[in-house]
Parts: C-alpha cells; structure tokens; sequence
C-alpha cells in the first residue's frame, strides 16, 4: 500500500473542507495579516503622527535640556498658521505641485493616446516599459543627474540650448516633473485603453474632428484617469523634500520644513506633515464636487 | 425604392493588412433607398468593406463614389453617411437625448430645431420618454434603437449596420428585424447591413451580396440567392444544401424540396438509409445515405401526422428533376442529374 494515497479522511482534505464550509475562516486566513500590517504600521503610523502633532517641547530651566510636554494642545497647529513662512512654503509647494502636475498632464495625454490608441500592440508592451523604465534607477542618482544637466556653468542644458533654467524652484519643477512622469502616463494609458475605439469612430462618424472628440469625448471620458494620475503627481511633490534640497538653495517645500524640524521640533514636524494630507483631502473632495467622477 | 440612382459605387475596392487581403478586388453598386444586406462568415472581408464605406479604413487600391462623388480618402465626418455600431457606441457619459443630439451639435444646427429632431428621433424609434436616461440604464434592445436614432437623426444619405442585432436574444432581434424594414421603408435611407445571419440578410434585404474570402460571390435578391446560387459556397452558406458534382458542373437541390416517399408529381427515385435524425421545431432534418452512397438531407415540415421515422430505417426519397439547379446558371437545369 502507497502511504500518500489520497484517502477520505486525509488531512489535508479535512482542512479544505473546513476551509469550504466556514465562511469566517477563509476571510481570516486572507485578511487577517495584511489586515494587521494595515492597522499598526499604516493607521498606526498615521494616529502616532497625529498624537505627537499635539505635544510641544520645552526647555528646562537651565535652559540646556528639552523636554517633550504630552499635554495635547493646539499650539503647533495656531504657529504654522500664524507664521508667514509656514503659510509662504505651503503655497510654494502647492504651486510647484500644480506646475509638476500641469506639465506631466500635457506630456502624458499625448504620450499616453500614442501608446493605448495609435501604438501597435507589440511596440504598446515595448512602449509601458519604456515609460517605466526610469523608475528601475535610483531617485537619487535621477535628481543628481538633472543637477549635473540643469548646471548653469557647465550643463549639458546650457552646452546644448545656450542657456538653461538653472537651480531653484525651475531645477526643482522640472526635476520633479521627470521623476513622477510615469504614475500620469500609466494610469491615462490604462483609462484609454479602456475607452473602446468605437468611440472615437463614432464621434468621427457623427462629424466630429479631432480636437471636438477630445474634448467631449476622450477628456471626460478619462478625467477620473487624469484625476489618479494627478493625486500621484501631486501628492509625491508635496511630500518630496530632497529634490527640492539639492536644487531649492534657500527656498524650502513643505517637506525641507518638515525635515529640518525633525530634531530641533518633532511635534511641530509632525504638525506640519498634515498640511500635505489636509491638501490633498481638499483636491480629492474638490475633484469629486465637479461630479464627473461619478458620471461613469 | 427612390429612383435607380446609385447610391454607392464600388470599383476594384481592395484593402489589405499586411499579407492579408482583406477586400479583394470589389465592384458594388449599391441603389439609392434600397435594404442592402453584405452577408458572409466572419473574415469574409464585409466588415472591412463597411468600414471602407464610412471611412475607418482607407482603401488600399479603388475607389469609393456616394452620390456621384470619390469619398475615397475623405475621413468619416466629412461623409454623408452614418453607422450603428455592432456594440452600439453609446457615449457612456452622455444621457440619451445628449446622444442622439450629438451629431447635430457638431454641425451646429440651431438649438431648437436639434430638440425638436431629437424628439422627432426618439419617437421613431420608440424611446420618447427615454431621453434623460444613461445607456448603462438601458437593455440591449433599447441600446440599439438609440444607436439607430443617434444616427438616423441625422438624415445620412447612406447608413451603414453593422451585425446591429448580434447581441439580441433571439425573439428581440426578430421584432427588431421587423422594426427596422418599417424604418428603412418610412425613412427611404439606404441601408447597408453586414450580417452572417443568413436568415437575416433573407427576411431584410432587397439585395444580398455574399462575401468570401474578401471577393463577393453573388449578388441577387434574396430569391435568386436562394433558389439559384452562384457558387457552391453561395449554395452551401445561404441554407442548406444537398450538392453533387456531375459531368457539366456541380449540382443542388434544398433539403426541403426533397419529399419521404413517392410523390406523384416527383420523377426522380432514389433508396437510401437514415442515419442521423435532428428535431427542428418545425420542421425534421434528416441525413440520409443513399445507394450510391451520396449523403442527402432531407427536411420535412412537422405536421403531426407524418409517421416516425428514426435512424437505422430504410427509406424511399424522392424529388423534381427541375428543382435540382446547376451551379451558376441562373436559368433552371432540365438535364438528368441522377441515375
């Protein structure tokens, strides 16, 4: 007698059976790892950050030692609205934000309609890789690289184009607009690759050129594309620091304010990584208020 | 039928991709106000001729006249024609009426008269009070009509179909069949519908053309496809057939013309075994092997008293000898084909 023949009463069929009948323990067994991870190092993470925005620092009296007062109160929160600076690298970051988002945009729409709508299936797989290629490299050699590049004396920029947009907020935008380039173009992709060909055909056929078809057709069609593209786009800016470090000079984004605070005033620092997620929860509700989310 | 102006010229019309030649070689002339069935199995080149039509293909030798005038290279908007799409292509994010008035709005008719031939349109095809409606809310059924509104509403001189009752149940496409004849004939549009519902293209058309392969093997009404086909493809595709080859050419006789029996009137006999028997509903379907070992089909109308006849039984068949046609002559053969 082989002793593995599959018998009725094998273990192993006991168990998918169990498994078979009890609903609870097939979603335990799923579930209940990642839920685990979710909750102490995502929603924990979050709530520590939260609570710790709430204490201040202090020091002593011999004016030496700081101490870290866990009284919650306010206060970080009424001192990154009260002073100016806060609020004037708040705005800069949304601003670079916007720019990094807005000239992604205008890459990737067309980039994008290329590779889902034009592109040979063949040369569309060559295409995704290509996009994504950039991401297999490191950020940090990227954005040393495109300092070396955006270099105002002696830049591949400058030796090329005679000129070039140099350091600062330009090197920053521009650097950040490359390296988040890939999460616009490969949800657009996938939005038109979604939307059927008969759809433009029938536009097409119903009289509209080009540019009509864009705009009622293809641009709402794919807005809630746009709208995940943008939330990568944007939110990976806000929350970057060290591009705008290497880059910035003395101009900081909201993550240089962060990171600079780290060991002088950690319940401020942390006070100020809401601003981000205060940001992006108002760009969510302001993309969901125009409706066009739930048209489809 | 409006006149015998032509409504679509076709003149060594060919399309390939690649290796594959897709459309080879057509000469068409489809009639101004006529129902124009393009019938063929799938990668028969008809939907690629249909999309030569409207304009999403461009040919890659020939020309393409409507009305009179080379559209050849025109792009789709700037033809007079529209199409309904074999899965309707209703803008998702559009409600009906904003469907329907799409075409208008882009040619920039005033407001008030595209609300009035919206309403117009969606009345014709039965939706009236559908317009506020998404297509997601809508049956297939309904799908249909709007893509047909959507594109009727704007008066083409030709519209194109294609397979546009594919995705009906059966009963829904047989009154959509109907529905759509009634409209063709109040409308007085050509029509050009691509099917590879035999059927179909039968109980429609006042033409048929039947592809192959990229070529067209015969156009004719719906009668002369049926009873005189062209070829024996046109003989074995458009029902069914009982063919054999004779000394001058292939011959065919329908399954329905050949009666269990003798029959008074029938002068060719023949003797044979039953092999396979298939209910139909109304009618039974019979393989039979005969003598000479030639397998025949018979098809015999259900009437409830016939006696049974099964697999295994040995049966006399018998039939017309001017029922049986040549193969490319249209006139009806009267030569012995058997015995």
């Amino acid at each position: 007698m082989t002793p593995s023949r599959p018998s009725r009463f094998s273990i192993r069929r006991t168990i998918a059976r169990f498994f078979a009948h009890h609903r609870w323990a097939r979603l335990t067994g799923l579930l209940s790892g990642p839920l685990l991870w979710l909750l102490v190092a995502y929603i924990g993470a979050l709530a520590a950050l939260l609570v710790t925005s709430l204490y201040h620092d202090e020091t002593d009296s011999s004016g030496v030692i700081t101490v870290r007062v866990t009284d919650l109160a306010l206060d970080n929160y009424h001192r990154l609205l009260d002073v100016p600076v806060y609020r004037d690298v708040a705005m800069r970051t949304i601003v670079a934000a916007t720019a990094v988002t807005v000239i992604d945009l205008v890459i990737a729409l067309p980039v994008a309609f290329f590779m889902a709508k034009v592109a040979s299936t063949k040369s569309r797989r060559r295409l995704v890789i290509a996009v994504t290629m950039p991401l297999w490299a490191g950020y940090l050699v990227k954005g040393y690289a495109w300092r070396a590049m955006l270099n105002p004396e002696a830049g591949l920029i400058k030796k090329t184009f005679g000129s070039t947009p140099g350091y600062g907020m330009a090197g920053s935008v521009i650097t950040l607009a490359y390296l988040w380039l890939p999460y616009m173009v490969i949800p657009i992709y996938a939005g038109l690759d979604r939307l059927g060909n008969s759809l433009l055909e029938a536009s097409s056929d119903l009289g509209a050129k080009t540019w009509r078809t864009t705009r009622s057709v293809i641009l709402p069609l794919i807005f809630p594309s746009i709208v995940a593209g943008s939330i990568f786009t944007f939110s990976l800016t806000l929350g970057d620091f060290y591009v705008n470090r290497i880059f910035g000079g003395k101009t900081q984004f909201i993550g240089n304010t962060i990171y600079n605070n780290f060991s002088a005033n950690l319940p401020f620092a942390a006070a100020y990584a809401t601003v981000p997620i205060a940001i992006m929860v108002a760009y969510l509700l302001s993309a969901r208020a125009t409706g066009a989310l739930e048209e489809l | 039928m409006q006149g015998n102006s032509v409504a679509v010229r076709l003149r060594t019309l060919s399309k390939r991709f690649g290796n594959v030649v897709a459309v080879d070689d057509i000469d068409l002339d489809v009639i101004a106000g006529e129902f124009f069935a393009m019938l063929g199995p799938s990668g028969s080149g008809k939907t690629t001729m249909l999309r030569l039509i409207a304009g999403f293909e461009l040919p890659s030798a020939g020309t393409i006249e409507l009305a009179g005038r080379d559209v050849s290279t025109d792009p789709p908007f700037a033809r007079d024609i529209n199409t309904v799409f074999r899965d309707y292509a209703l803008f998702p994010h559009m409600n009906v009426a904003k469907n329907v008035e799409y075409g208008l709005k882009v040619k920039k008719v005033a407001k008030a008269l595209r609300k009035e031939r919206v309403e117009e349109a969606l009345a014709s095809v039965r939706l009236d009070t559908y317009g506020g409606r998404k297509p997601n809310q809508l049956s297939g059924g309904q799908r249909q009509r709007v893509a047909l509104a959507r594109a009727l509403v704007n008066k083409p001189s030709v519209l194109l179909l294609d397979e546009p009752l594919g995705a009906l149940d059966l009963k829904l496409r047989e009154e959509m069949q109907v529905e759509l004849k009634q409209i063709q004939q109040q409308v007085g549009i050509t029509f050009i519908f691509v099917t590879h519902d035999q059927g179909e293209a039968l109980s429609m058309a006042d033409r048929v053309a039947v592809f192959n392969n990229g070529r067209i093997e015969q156009v004719g009404t719906p009668t002369e496809i049926y009873e005189h086909p062209a070829t024996e493809f046109v003989a074995g595709f458009v029902g069914t057939a009982n063919v054999w080859p004779e000394a001058d050419g292939l011959f065919t006789i329908r399954p329905e013309r050949i009666n269990f029996g003798v029959r008074a009137d029938a002068d060719v006999h023949a003797e044979g075994r039953v092999t396979d028997v298939f209910f139909l509903g109304s009618t039974t379907r019979y393989r039979v092997v005969l003598s000479d070992n030639r397998q025949m089909v018979i098809e015999v109308p259900n009437t409830g008293s016939s006696a049974t006849i099964a697999a295994g039984d040995t049966v006399q068949a018998s039939w017309r000898r001017d029922e049986c046609r040549r193969i490319g002559s249209i006139e009806v053969s009267h030569q012995t084909i058997i015995n």
